[in-house]
């Protein structure tokens, strides 16, 4: 890994972290006191510092520090977490990804203003630091094993645990870990990093006589003290890879000296040996020692005595076997069961993340585009096999080529698939959006995410973020009222905006709604008879009203604040929407509430098309929008008021010459003088349904889509052009765009037949 | 890795010294074993040279503890020139300078 891709790793890595954080603190704001949200805040932050240190970035490793410092605080117990905390550590979050940015771009010195955040929040985490609490005596601090144990005499002290403040760790591997290429050694390396080793035996009794030593078995035992801070599901991990391969046995510090008496119990070396090593070491003193061997005989002695009653009684039931530690810890009242099964779970739950990373791959995102970009051109090469093949009219080929074709679909959709990613992530950047304006508004917003499974191509989700968050913000300023006015029209103070997604007939749609106001149509209509937008003759469909607001420069807010109401925005969302080929609907209903929803195409660049033809030339409308096709004259036409109806099974169904749309001649059939045919292809689109009327259908075709240049992007009706198998190029039709303009022509006011077809059509 | 005997003669001190270098792995155990098998166990004297010794993992340091518990059960004296660098941390990592009679000053 060159040094370059190292950096782009760790930029990644840290950036993922950060979203994490985020994720975390937003988390905590409802469950302050989620032991497992404290956790992952902390490693989060606590990675993020150990990969800036290898990279020797000193001002991101001096402040992760101190933000974890008081984190860690939280974690052991010694701070609650209160809304200002939250929101300390989410400046903190906040100069952190700029410390790695500025980090990354290799700058050293900080800027000013850098510089005077960082002494701020500094200051501001000093203060949690600074105020110690009662509690705080009880967090052991690194003190040497070897110090006399000062009230050893308290009997209440000896009831809670013995003076020692290390953990014990026992170790018995068997004899096959040397052999599997693990050392031992290594384990005692790693923790000496995460910790102190104060005190290690090796344990080799075990060793057999010359003769029989095989000099590949393990044969050694370990007992070791470790001062750390870590917990002990850190201890356990750092031992995962060879849980299969050793007995682990881990006594947290000051445990009660049961613990220690089932371990003697449980390990198989002679009880005296272990005993003698825990004093030796300093795990345990001789006068605690004494009473684990004590504790212990007597557990033992209850068991013989349960066997023989047993015995007596029946002789069927079986003995007793030694307790498991498990056992011994819950019956001594240490922890009560549930807690023991609470903390399996979460053991598990780990386990699965863990293996859920490992099965992930990381690509850089050049090679998947090169990747996308080949595939592109073998579909098209494909095609071109296709046509090829079906002038040879020869079955083994044609036979084969379909094979080919079929094939080169699944790559197709494997490689798009790869770029799909889940919106989900996307939408969690908003909680944060929300919680800070909604402070900043002194409204009360609860934000709910659904559908957040939902994919998307990775590059849609990147250009549909800022929209998002205009819509979003809009929304909170705009659409929520105030908690006064909610009250006053007998609804919960708490509003609600929801982030909803979902996938709709080869669409993805994205919803943004709010339990506000809904938007009023008349003060719009005033505003844009004001600028001039409108005039007072038009007469504008509820839909085209709504849409007033995406026009630039528009805006109804009467005072601009931070979050909106300056005009811009709006009209961004609608630019930035069109670009992605997609279109946004508005829904909204007075004093309920609105709605705004967004249609994308799955994907930007190939997508299974369906050829038709009209007059000489060949167009592709996307099979995803394909109804049915059908004869015309199957279908009754209605043309009596020059209106282009067709009577589907009962429903009017607007319709559109494609050829007089386009002004191309029909084709002529060849030297068939039987009455031309036409077909009809009935597309939908969102709400929307029609006909369009071509030549002929030529069927399915995957088609890469290629954008148009500059000198074509306004032109309406489609929305990108493709390379045909004979080299052909075929211009893909924009299904929405053409519809919105059939249904605007029939929907011109003074046509009560036209408005209800069209409400039935809905 | 290489063994060498040393005898220093004279019926009382009777005293065997094996050299060891390079590695001291677990890819070497099973040679330096069979090596050992020799000369444990003949009621001399024994002293390990590790002077030479590159590298010693756990497979390694298990052949010392067998061969210090070997020759003390004939009674005999059981010493250890210690390694350097790398492979000396790895005696004071398991903690056996005291197992294998090594001088305080080395520990």
């Amino acid at each position: 890994m060159s040094i370059d891709e190292g950096m782009q790793a760790y930029l990644q890595e840290t950036s993922e972290l950060l979203d994490q954080t985020e994720d975390t603190l937003l988390n905590l704001e409802n469950s302050p006191t989620d032991e497992g949200l404290i956790n992952e805040l902390f490693r989060a932050v606590h990675t993020i510092k150990g990969a800036s240190g290898l990279f020797g970035f000193d001002a991101v490793v001096e402040f992760t520090h101190d933000a974890e410092s008081v984190m860690g605080r939280t974690r052991e117990g010694d701070l609650t977490i209160d809304s200002d905390l939250l929101t300390l550590f989410l400046k903190c979050r906040d100069h952190i990804s700029t410390l790695v940015d500025l980090a990354v771009a290799g700058e050293v010195e900080l800027p000013d203003e850098t510089q005077a955040t960082d002494a701020a929040l500094r200051t501001q985490l000093h203060i949690y630091l600074g105020t110690p609490t009662t509690e705080d005596v009880e967090v052991p601090p690194v003190v040497a094993h070897d110090e006399p144990p000062a009230a050893i005499a308290e009997e209440t002290e000896r009831a809670s645990g013995i003076e020692n403040e290390a953990w014990h760790i026992s170790l018995r591997f068997t004899a096959e870990i040397l052999r599997n290429g693990m050392d031992p050694l290594s384990f005692f390396r790693y923790l000496d990093t995460i910790g102190d080793i104060v005190h290690l035996t090796t344990i080799d009794d075990n060793i057999p006589a010359l003769a029989e030593m095989n000099p590949e078995d393990s044969y050694l035992g370990f007992e070791l003290d470790l001062l750390s801070p870590a917990t002990k599901d850190e201890i356990e991990e750092v031992f995962e890879f060879v849980q299969e391969d050793c007995d682990l046995h881990i006594i947290p510090p000051n445990s009660h000296i049961s613990l220690y008496a089932a371990l003697i119990d449980e390990l198989p070396d002679e009880n005296m040996r272990i005993g003698e090593i825990l004093t030796l070491s300093g795990t345990l003193t001789q006068r605690e020692l004494i009473e684990a061997l004590t504790l212990q005989s007597i557990t033992n002695a209850e068991n013989i005595k349960i066997n023989e009653q047993n015995a007596e009684q029946d002789a069927t039931i079986e003995t007793i076997p030694p307790k498991p530690l498990g056992e011994v810890i819950v019956e001594n009242k240490l922890a009560s069961p549930k807690i023991v099964k609470a903390a399996l779970q979460k053991q598990e739950k780990v386990k699965a993340t863990k293996a859920k990373e490992q099965a992930i791959v990381r690509v850089s995102a050049e090679k998947l585009e090169e990747l996308i970009n080949l595939v592109g051109e073998l579909v098209i090469s494909g095609a071109n096999t296709r046509v090829l093949a079906a002038h040879t009219e020869d079955a083994d080929i044609l036979e084969a080529v379909d094979n080919m074709s079929r094939l080169v679909e699944e790559i197709r959709d494997n490689a798009l698939g790869l770029r799909m990613v889940q919106i989900g992530e996307t939408f969690n950047r908003y909680r944060r959006v929300v919680r800070e304006l909604s402070k900043e508004v002194g409204k009360e917003i609860e934000l709910k995410i659904s559908g957040g499974d939902t994919e998307l191509d990775k590059t849609v989700v990147e250009k549909i973020t800022d929209p998002l968050m205009h819509l979003v913000r809009n929304s909170i300023d705009h659409g929520i009222e105030s908690p006064e006015e909610r009250v006053a029209t007998g609804k919960p103070p708490v509003a609600t905006v929801s982030l909803n997604a979902y996938t709709e007939s080869g669409t993805i749609i994205i919803e943004v709604s709010d339990d506000g106001g809904g938007i009023p149509q008349n003060v719009i209509l005033a505003k844009a008879l004001e600028k001039g937008l409108v005039t007072e003759e038009q007469k504008l469909t509820e839909n085209e009203i709504y849409h007033l607001i995406f026009e630039p420069g528009f805006s109804t807010a009467e005072a601009v604040t931070n979050i909106s109401g300056r005009g811009v925005g709006m009209d961004v969302v609608r630019k930035n929407i069109d670009a992605l080929r997609g279109h946004i609907d508005i829904e909204s209903h007075p004093g309920i509430g609105t709605t705004f929803r967004i249609h994308l195409p799955l994907t930007l660049a190939i997508i299974d098309g369906f050829q038709v033809q009209v007059g000489d030339a060949r167009y592709i409308i996307p099979l995803a929008l394909v109804d049915e096709c059908m004869e015309l004259d199957e279908v009754v036409t209605d043309q009596a008021d020059g209106k282009n109806y067709v009577n589907l099974r009962g429903d009017a169904l607007p319709y559109i010459r494609l050829n007089e749309l386009f002004g191309v001649k029909q084709r002529e059939k060849r030297g068939e003088q039987q009455k031309h045919r036409d077909n009809i292809v009935i597309v939908q689109s969102g709400t929307q349904r029609a006909g369009l009327v071509v030549d002929e259908l030529l069927g399915e075709f995957q088609t890469v889509i290629k954008p148009l240049g500059t000198i074509f992007q306004n032109l309406k009706g489609f929305s990108g052009a493709t390379i045909l198998g004979s080299g052909e190029v075929a211009m893909i039709i924009d299904v929405a765009g053409l519809l919105n303009r059939v249904m605007s022509q029939n929907t011109k006011p003074g046509h009560d037949v036209t408005k209800e077809n069209q409400s039935q059509l809905h | 890795m290489a063994i060498t005997r040393q005898d220093n003669g004279g019926k009382k001190s009777k005293k065997c010294r094996l050299t060891i270098d390079g590695e001291m792995t677990i890819y070497m155990a099973e040679a330096l074993k069979a090596d050992l098998d020799k000369y444990l166990g003949n009621s001399w004297d024994l002293e390990i040279d590790l002077s030479a010794v590159t590298e010693l993992d756990t497979a390694g340091a298990q052949l010392l503890l067998l061969a210090a518990r070997e020759t003390e059960r004939a009674e005999r004296q059981f010493s250890i020139i210690p390694p350097t660098g790398e492979a000396f941390e790895t005696i004071k990592m398991l903690n056996l300078q005291q197992r294998l009679n090594l001088p305080e000053a080395a520990s």
